[in-house]
């Protein structure tokens, strides 16, 4: 599968950067599997709306579930102290991680001093973030994704290219073909429940066979010290309930003041991204059973960063749903591997930044600002308005590329001075309207390379007015 | 400085008030709030069985008369298999049927709430080739607000919300049902 072209910079000698324009273009090189792509998330997109508009209350469950989060995260350090607390009285031991390879690091030494060799993992973007399969797997864990399209993406050797459909970007042939090398199923078979039930048949020998099992978080409750983990397919639960030590890893942003706030949360989740009206499994983890371990690693990862700076803070509300991926009519047809980050589509791309303004300097400009994925989005991030202030935040600090600069620089000269702008009209429809094809279609016009530019008019708006005084004629 | 300290007092440093809302509460629609739940529960690919408790049993013996291995944990239907708070995964892993009780059922969404008191073992909720709930249809509510009012959630040291059987899409997005968990799920409301 393709991933997004990382090359160095030449114009910079520095860190690599992620060039999501062209590892579009790759992607869209394939027309009829960027149509498949574009229609499987579209449909996705079509589900949640007739969810969303089967609830009455559905815009004021978004603002509500913006309010608490946005109150949460203005006194994150008093809830995660209250957190810690009712937790730890629970009898779930509590780590805090600065970073990913902290948190890998903790992971690894959970694991090590209780000599488990099988870890049987549900779906986690933190861990993904963190890149904690690679580190155990140097460690000598056997690391086992159990998410149907985790595994088929683990198997494959290959990164999530969606946070709720990891896999979403594969055709059942090719999964046919995976699963006949490592697995062994019919050669040439593709059909969705025969392939379903050869991974069932595998991953439950697995899960019995486990050590241990770590999964992600989706709420954690400040007021009781608990927390949520939601699935469709049962093997969180699965694999928590069978071995004897469970690890859970969550972003310090997780957290939710009260029980009752779940009612709010829960019911935008899965509608937001499948259009279910509650995920198969919504399991709700205080303490382990008696002789058995819970392990919760809260994890900072550059969030506290994120949380000061007023512009981009609110990304901490996301819920991870990805209604934004599958409304996005560039992720669509983009892929989200073009993205170039573990997070991609609207949310990826606001997000990323954060972490390297110069490595995902193009990710802001992945969008048509058309704002579809701030409608949709079900705790209300203005997220189109922050992917055009990343890109103002971005020429601030001078990592634009120097052609981008040079434009921006003109354009800027040319638009604050109205004459000069007004010569440069009338000589644009000039030459326009004689220079060789060659002249104007050429590498500078990104425009012009996949569109034909309009048709200009005979006279421009501006004389047409003075001649008319702007009367119709 | 270690990293809890270090974490908290970055955080700290980003402080702001924001109010916190209040809970809000929404009426349920017209009709009958137990039809709904039945709708819910089909929709979500599950069966769904409107009767006296004293039915159960024989609903249970139609709907799984091949089912040998039954593990039950209410009183209402008698299983076969001995389940403890201590069985080993040999005898989770076998279970064909397993039958509970649960605490509340949820009318928007056809989900319901089970605990560990109605278990005995975790596992076997996820582990069971096929699964059946009962539950009181005076204990069913509209929607998730009126289930958390109703619920407290560390009362004891598991809790789940159970929506249907487990299913998965993750294959060119066809819905698959028994991914992992069981591949059948009955709801039985009783009076
Ligand atoms: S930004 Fe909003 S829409 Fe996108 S994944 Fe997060 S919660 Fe969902």
């Amino acid at each position: 599968m393709s991933s997004a072209v990382v090359e160095s910079d030449t114009e910079f000698v520095a860190l690599p950067v992620i060039h999501h324009a062209r590892a579009a273009a790759a992607f869209t090189s394939d027309a009829a599997r960027t149509d498949w792509h574009d229609e499987s998330l579209w449909l996705v997109r079509k589900k949640r709306d007739v969810a969303a508009a089967a609830v009455p209350e559905w815009e004021e469950l978004r603002a509500l579930a913006s309010a608490v989060k946005e109150h949460t995260l203005g006194r994150l350090d008093e809830y995660l102290v209250q957190f810690e607390k009712n937790a730890t009285e629970n009898g779930v031991h509590v780590h805090w991680a600065a970073d990913a390879d902290e948190h890998n690091r903790i992971v690894a030494q959970i694991l090590r001093e209780r000599g488990a060799r099988r870890l049987v993992k549900s779906k986690s973007m933190l861990t993904e973030e963190c890149g904690l399969n690679g580190h155990l797997e140097a460690d000598g864990v056997e690391v086992v994704d159990t998410d149907l399209g985790e595994r088929i993406i683990q198997l494959a050797g290959d990164t999530p290219s969606h946070i709720v459909m990891p896999a979403i970007h594969y055709k059942k042939e090719e999964i046919g073909t995976l699963f006949n090398r490592t697995m062994g199923t019919q050669e040439g078979s593709a059909d969705p429940q025969y392939l379903t039930e050869a991974a069932r048949a595998d991953l439950r020998k697995r899960f019995f066979a486990a050590d241990a099992s770590l999964t992600g978080v989706n709420f954690a409750v400040a007021e009781t010290g608990g927390f949520v983990v939601c699935t469709n397919e049962g093997n969180a639960d699965l694999g928590v309930h069978l071995a004897p030590i469970h690890i859970a890893s969550m972003g310090i942003e997780k957290l939710i003041p009260r029980a009752d706030d779940l009612g709010i949360f829960l019911r935008l989740l899965a509608r937001s991204a499948t259009g279910q009206p509650l995920t198969v499994y919504s399991s709700h983890f205080h303490a382990p059973t008696p002789g058995r371990e819970i392990h919760l690693v809260l994890v900072d990862n550059g969030r506290s960063e994120q949380l000061g700076r007023e512009a981009f803070a609110a990304g901490l509300k996301c819920i991870r749903c990805g209604a934004c991926m599958n409304t996005c009519p560039v992720y669509r047809r983009s892929g989200g591997h073009s993205y170039g980050s573990t997070i991609p589509g609207p949310i990826g791309s606001i997000l990323a930044p954060n972490r390297d303004m110069k490595k995902y300097r193009e990710l802001p400009y992945a969008s048509t600002l058309c704002g579809s994925c701030t409608d949709v989005c079900p705790v209300m991030i203005d997220i189109h308005e922050q992917l055009y202030a990343w890109r103002q935040e971005e020429t601030r600090a001078g990592v634009q590329p120097p052609f981008k600069r040079l434009s921006m620089l003109f354009a800027g000269m040319f638009l604050g001075r109205p004459r000069l702008y007004r010569l440069g009209a009338r000589l644009m429809r000039f030459a326009l309207s004689r220079l060789p094809r060659s002249a104007i279609y050429n590498r500078w016009n990104a425009w012009g390379r996949e569109r034909e530019l309009p048709q200009l008019p005979e006279e421009s708006f501006r004389d047409w007015y003075v001649r008319t005084g702007g009367t119709s004629e | 400085m270690n990293s809890r300290d270090q974490i908290l007092s970055r955080v700290g440093q980003h402080r702001y008030d924001s109010p916190l809302p209040d809970l809000p509460s929404f009426d349920p629609p017209e009709g009958s709030v137990i039809d709904a739940f039945g709708r819910a529960v089909e929709t979500t690919a599950g069966k769904y069985v409107n009767c006296y408790a004293d039915e159960v049993a024989a609903h249970i013996g139609r709907i799984h008369s091949r089912a040998d291995r039954i593990a039950s944990t209410t009183g209402l239907v008698n299983g076969t298999v001995d389940l403890r708070d201590d069985s080993g995964s040999q005898v989770v892993g076998s279970i064909e049927l397993f039958v509970c009780m649960a605490e509340l059922g949820v009318a928007e969404n056809g989900a319901v709430w089970i605990t560990d008191s109605r278990l005995r073992s975790r596992a076997a909720l996820f582990a069971t080739q096929h699964l059946a709930v009962v539950v009181r249809r005076d204990s069913i509510v509209w929607n998730m607000h009126d289930a958390y009012r109703r619920i407290t959630i560390n009362k004891e040291g598991f809790g789940v919300f159970v929506c249907g059987p487990s299913k998965t899409a993750d294959i060119e997005q066809s819905l698959v049902i028994g991914a992992h968990g069981p591949r059948s799920l009955t709801v039985f409301a009783i009076e």
